[in-house]
């Protein structure tokens, strides 16, 4: 009997139960790459996005009533919302937002226009990009809105501003394509235990080129350029990725990890 | 529903007792038992531990869940577990042995868990996440056989239970079905049963002293 007890008690102290996977997941580089992608749409992309519509718009508001028409928007939707302000709709990636234009073309030098919160919501990263993309998220915003200047006119430049940690200059290239913008722009973000990161187009800028299908004439973007994010842990730097695009090529990537 | 199955195995154990239970009570004349016993695999804990439903994310994962699929600093280089521990579920009861065929038992029990936490930049080890989970049920047992030395029964208890990990801290209902259980031993035993619920799943195991 005092030998069923020792060996009960003996069994229960050294057993117990694991549960779960041992293996310790670290970050990845599918991670890093999400984060770098994140980063190059909301400071390339979408302002490149955002002004297409934007000068779209300012070319359809000085026709007369009877030429305007959806093709004059490329396929966007346009609603007046009373006392200068449009709402733009893009139903190829979902885009939605508010434009105050305070009665003035946004062709002018010096002209802000202020714009609400953007939602994007994308059906697919391959929108944008080469075939070769990586998975990421599906929507993001602007919550705070922003605003569009006209900042040098003999160059066709315009800033982009939204109230965030991101600063974009887009020049309007001449080509045979619907827009051609070089986008230089950077942004930074913070997270918490001194994480922080810096993300840049390269010195030259990139360019995002607005094409039309052949047959379907849906439009959709080209890029090319190097965009760089690096990430830091209070002054050291933790991890980079250099993502670089050629047209009719599979996106590279240059990692840390 | 519960409360009325109880209710009503209490009534009819204060009726004039029969003959069956005379017999019984001639070679069974223990009213009150004590039992201590280590239960089977603590699977709602794993789940809700191990999976991360609600204990991991108290730290790392909560913060960020539901943030969509947009990649965040904080999650990328947070921290991370790995293997989780459990003690599995050790318990303690008091029983009142009304009838032959029913006995009524206050069972308090928990479930010890910990695990490492690491750097999800380096995978270095960087602390030890601990928890407990705590159960307290009232448990019923309709026994279906009673020799001398071997009972069988059924047993169902429903109680509270909580648990406290890595600074979350959370109440929600316990419950726990025993379909087979069975005792061996006169005023010492030991029992054995295969029970499913929120505490654990799976076999029993203990010793136990009646008075």
């Amino acid at each position: 009997m005092k030998r069923i007890i020792y060996i009960f008690i003996s069994v229960a102290i050294v057993a117990s139960c694991r549960v779960g996977d041992p293996e310790v997941e670290t970050t990845s580089a599918e991670e890093i790459i999400s984060y770098t992608m994140d980063k190059l749409n909301k400071c390339v992309c979408i302002p490149a996005e955002i002004l297409s519509a934007s000068i779209d718009l300012d070319s359809f508001l000085k026709l007369p009533d009877e030429e305007r028409s959806v093709e004059k928007m490329n396929g966007r939707h346009v609603a007046y919302l009373g006392e200068d302000t449009y709402r733009i709709t893009d139903e190829k990636i979902n885009m939605d937002f508010a434009v105050f234009t305070d009665g003035k073309s946004l062709c002018t030098e010096g002209v802000k226009w202020k714009f609400s919160k953007i939602v994007v919501r994308y059906l697919s990263f391959d929108y944008y990009y080469d075939k070769n993309s990586v998975h990421g998220y599906s929507s993001f915003s602007y919550k705070e809105g922003g605003e569009i200047e006209a900042t040098d006119m003999t160059d066709k430049t315009w800033t982009f501003m939204p109230k965030e940690d991101i600063e974009a200059t887009l020049q309007q290239v001449p080509s045979d394509s619907l827009h051609c913008w070089l986008v230089k722009a950077r942004c930074s973000d913070k997270g918490e235990n001194g994480l922080s990161s810096v993300s840049v187009t390269s010195e030259e800028g990139m360019t995002v080129r607005e094409v039309k299908d052949f047959f379907s004439q849906e439009t959709e973007f080209v890029l090319s350029g190097k965009f760089c994010t690096d990430i830091y842990k209070g002054e050291d730097k933790i991890d980079y990725c250099v993502c670089q695009f050629r047209p009719g090529f599979s996106t590279s990537y240059t990692l840390s990890r | 529903m519960f409360i009325l199955i109880i209710a009503s195995c209490a009534v009819m154990s204060a009726r004039k007792v029969g003959p069956k239970e005379v017999e019984f009570r001639e070679y069974f004349p223990y009213k009150y038992e004590v039992r201590a016993g280590w239960g089977g695999y603590p699977s709602y804990d794993a789940d809700c531990f191990s999976e991360g439903m609600f204990w991991r994310m108290a730290k790392y994962d909560r913060e960020t869940a539901g943030h969509g699929d947009a990649p965040e600093l904080n999650h990328m280089y947070g921290t991370t577990g790995g293997a989780d521990y459990m003690t599995g579920f050790m318990s303690a009861e008091f029983s009142f042995n009304f009838r032959h065929w029913f006995s009524l038992a206050i069972e308090a029990g928990f479930n010890g868990m910990w695990g490492n936490t690491y750097d999800k930049y380096d995978g270095q080890r960087i602390g030890t996440a601990r928890g407990v989970s705590f159960a307290i049920m009232p448990h019923a047992r309709i026994y279906w056989v009673n020799r001398k030395y071997v009972r069988f029964y059924t047993g169902f208890g429903l109680g509270v239970a909580l648990g406290k990990y890595d600074g979350y801290f959370e109440v929600y209902p316990s419950a726990q079905f025993s379909p087979v259980g069975l005792t061996a031993g006169k005023k010492v035993f030991f029992f054995a049963e295969g029970s499913v619920g929120t505490a654990y799943m799976g076999g029993k195991f203990g010793v136990g002293y009646r008075f």
